[in-house]
């Protein structure tokens, strides 16, 4: 059997997309096994696999965004699959086994089949819910699915009745470890960057995400939801997962193209950040970065932290932010689940070699030794060595042309 | 029975009608004998040459049927019967249905036309090569539409793909594969009246249906004409009969545009 790897790496792919859905009964149990859509009936149903992404610090103007999109299946409803549980021929049918297609559970798998016809590295590519279902007079149906997010985003944090203080991870497991989440999340437990204390947590107002997502920003942690899988966790990056290789590298290559380059990273620079409403500060200490960035400061409003918390807040927010971070968005092979998120990664654009005779730029073994050529060098705007690594902070997926678009900074 | 291109109806074995029996083949897997692929099998296992996989197939509602149509097995003896009694006895088909040291992976087997039909029973004793576990990729079990009269003058044989191509920095490609199908465009030059009307009334079907190019001559050997091409298909450019070197009464001429379903 060929590895994940290799056939990825190979410029031929056999690709293999299955698309599952888990229906609720009366008393809002989902059934036990994910019943298979794409096929249903022993016919391809699906028309166009539509495309999602998972982003963390992704925004380049904003500073601690995290998002998980949805995703939308055009499918084939000539036969009614899709349409309300009341309808004789819907999947949902009959009203008395099931409730209705909004939060119904739905999942993408994706993987690579190798030259046995075995799959290779298959994966779930997106987990989440229905959403609503869009009937065309065309004979198609659009399923809209958001991801676990919008579950996230269903509750105010005020039901949770919270009182006294808490650090940010005991609101977070507040948040997570309840049944009504954990149905579709498993609880894992967080494990912030900064775990201050909020000094009454009767105050905090918005929605777990709203919540989730502050607490993230402000203890310097990422959200991190994939499918099924959320994570509270530093902002770390982890190993290098895939060395990607460009323009001009010398190994078989596996960018389609780069489509930005921000060689500089100023969007989300921040040397100072301000405490709303307080006389607290973080300002680099850093001159060169004083004279090239300085500007308005970044307000954030600490309030709701111990009044010990606040300056270290602050402190933590500027050390993340007041260094730019080059930034790169470029199309690439699908990778299935190899890149996520928060992994390094390393990429390899080169410029065009070219000869030069002020002996600058000189590449290792770009020409022939003693055959008469002066030095080359190497030009282009874009020029990345394979030494630097970077963080990737979005992946996305199209499922229907099996390619991705991955944005990443440098780390 | 002829033959020329012929058309099937709807395979009697599918998900609803019919219920599944098998000595040892996964129960699971009973989709892949009517989902129009021959490379997804039911495989038996711990079968041998003195073991046979017996195939049952149990039909809620009773079929009517006078063509089988086997794919992508590995069979070297054994045989296909029917009942009309839920298994009480099983009967030969007109022309009894016997595999013996068969070599080949795809059969197609015609009789005379059987209604009341509760059960079909595929013994598979031994295979073509000894003691391996038996397989089997479709089993089609139908009836008859129509056998034109005369095979089509022309057709324009294709497999349009869902694909994607991809540029590398340096020119390279990638070439993603999602699928392929079955496409002709079938020109029947000269059409009888009658054989309009049964493609009109194909046209007008409100189900897909098998078109069999080859119509079971074993003699055609080139591709999309052999036993093993059989597509289950839609009928999907505008019914258009033309008149012969436009002279009424001397024929017609009709393409009949087919892609897989």
């Amino acid at each position: 059997m060929t590895t994940l790897v290799n056939l990825i790496k190979r410029n031929k792919h056999n690709v293999a997309r299955r698309l599952y859905i888990k229906r609720r009964d009366l008393s809002e149990t989902y059934e036990a096994s994910w019943v298979r859509v794409d096929n249903y009936g022993n016919k391809q149903r699906v028309i166009n696999w539509g495309s999602a992404f998972s982003a963390i610090d992704s925004d380049p103007q904003i500073i601690g965004s995290f998002d998980v999109s949805g995703i939308s299946f055009q499918v084939d409803n000539s036969e009614g699959l899709f349409n309300v549980e009341t309808y004789l021929y819907s999947i949902w049918y009959p009203e008395t086994d099931y409730l209705n297609r909004r939060y119904t559970k739905i999942k993408l798998e994706t993987g690579y089949i190798d030259d046995d016809g075995t799959e290779v590295g298959t994966t779930v590519d997106f987990e989440g819910y229905i959403d609503s279902v869009e009937i065309s007079e065309d004979y198609t149906a659009m399923l809209h699915c958001l991801s676990y997010q919008g579950i996230l985003q269903r509750y105010p944090v005020t039901d949770l009745s919270l009182t006294g203080s808490k650090t940010v991870e005991q609101v977070v497991t507040a948040i997570m470890n309840q049944s009504k989440i954990t149905d579709y999340i498993p609880y894992i437990a967080p494990s912030a960057a900064y775990n201050f204390t909020i000094s009454d947590t009767s105050t905090l107002e918005g929605t777990y995400w709203d919540i989730l997502t502050e607490l993230a920003f402000k203890s310097n942690s990422v959200i991190y939801l994939q499918g099924s899988t959320f994570k509270f966790i530093e902002r770390t990056a982890g190993s290098v997962v895939w060395n990607f290789k460009g323009t001009n590298s010398l190994e078989p290559q596996d960018v389609y193209s780069v489509n930005t380059y921000d060689d500089e990273g100023t969007g989300r620079v921040r040397v100072y950040f301000k405490a709303e409403g307080l006389a607290l500060t973080a300002e680099t200490s850093d001159t060169t970065l004083q004279k090239k960035y300085k500007s308005e400061p970044e307000i954030v409003n600490v309030d709701f932290a111990d009044s010990g918390d606040r300056q270290s807040i602050l402190n933590a927010l500027l050390a993340e932010f007041e260094s730019p971070k080059p930034r790169i968005n470029f199309d690439c092979k699908f990778l299935l689940n190899q890149v996520a998120p928060l992994d390094k990664i390393t990429i390899e654009i080169r410029g065009q070699q070219q000869p030069g005779t002020d002996g600058g730029g000189f590449i290792w073994d770009a020409w022939q030794w003693d055959d008469g050529s002066v030095w080359g060098r190497e030009i282009g705007g874009i020029v990345v060595s394979s030494g630097t690594e970077w963080k990737v902070t979005e992946v996305y997926k199209n499922f229907d042309d099996y390619i991705m678009t991955i944005s990443a900074e440098r780390v | 029975m002829g033959t020329n291109l012929k058309f099937y109806g709807t395979n009697e074995l599918d998900g609803t009608n019919t219920s599944y029996s098998f000595t040892s083949a996964s129960a699971s897997l009973t989709g892949n004998l009517w989902d129009n692929n021959y490379n997804t099998k039911i495989l038996s296992s711990g079968s041998d040459d003195l073991t046979p996989e017996v195939l049952i197939f149990s039909f809620t509602s009773t079929i009517t049927i006078d063509a089988i149509h086997i794919g992508n097995h590995n069979c070297k003896a054994g045989d296909i019967q029917y009942s009309t009694d839920n298994q009480g006895t099983w009967n030969d088909f007109s022309s009894a249905i016997a595999l013996s040291n068969e070599t080949e992976s795809y059969h197609y087997y015609t009789f005379n036309e059987v209604s009341g039909i509760t059960d079909i029973r595929f013994r598979m004793n031994t295979t073509q090569t000894a003691d391996d576990e038996k397989y089997l990729g479709q089993f089609r079990a139908f009836s008859l539409i129509y056998e034109m009269l005369q095979n089509p003058a022309t057709d324009d044989f294709e497999e349009p793909e869902n694909s994607r191509l991809h540029r590398l920095g340096d020119a390279g490609s990638v070439y993603v594969f999602f699928g392929n199908k079955y496409r002709n465009l079938f020109t029947f030059s000269d059409a009888t009246d009658a054989e309009v009307l049964q493609l009109k009334a194909l046209k007008e079907r409100k189900a897909p249906f098998y078109v069999f190019p080859g119509g079971g001559d074993t003699a055609k050997t080139q591709y999309g004409w052999r036993i093993a091409d059989m597509y289950y298909v839609n009928y999907i450019n505008a019914f258009a009969p033309k008149l012969k070197q436009n002279i009424l009464g001397i024929g017609s001429i009709i393409e009949v545009e087919l892609l897989e379903a």
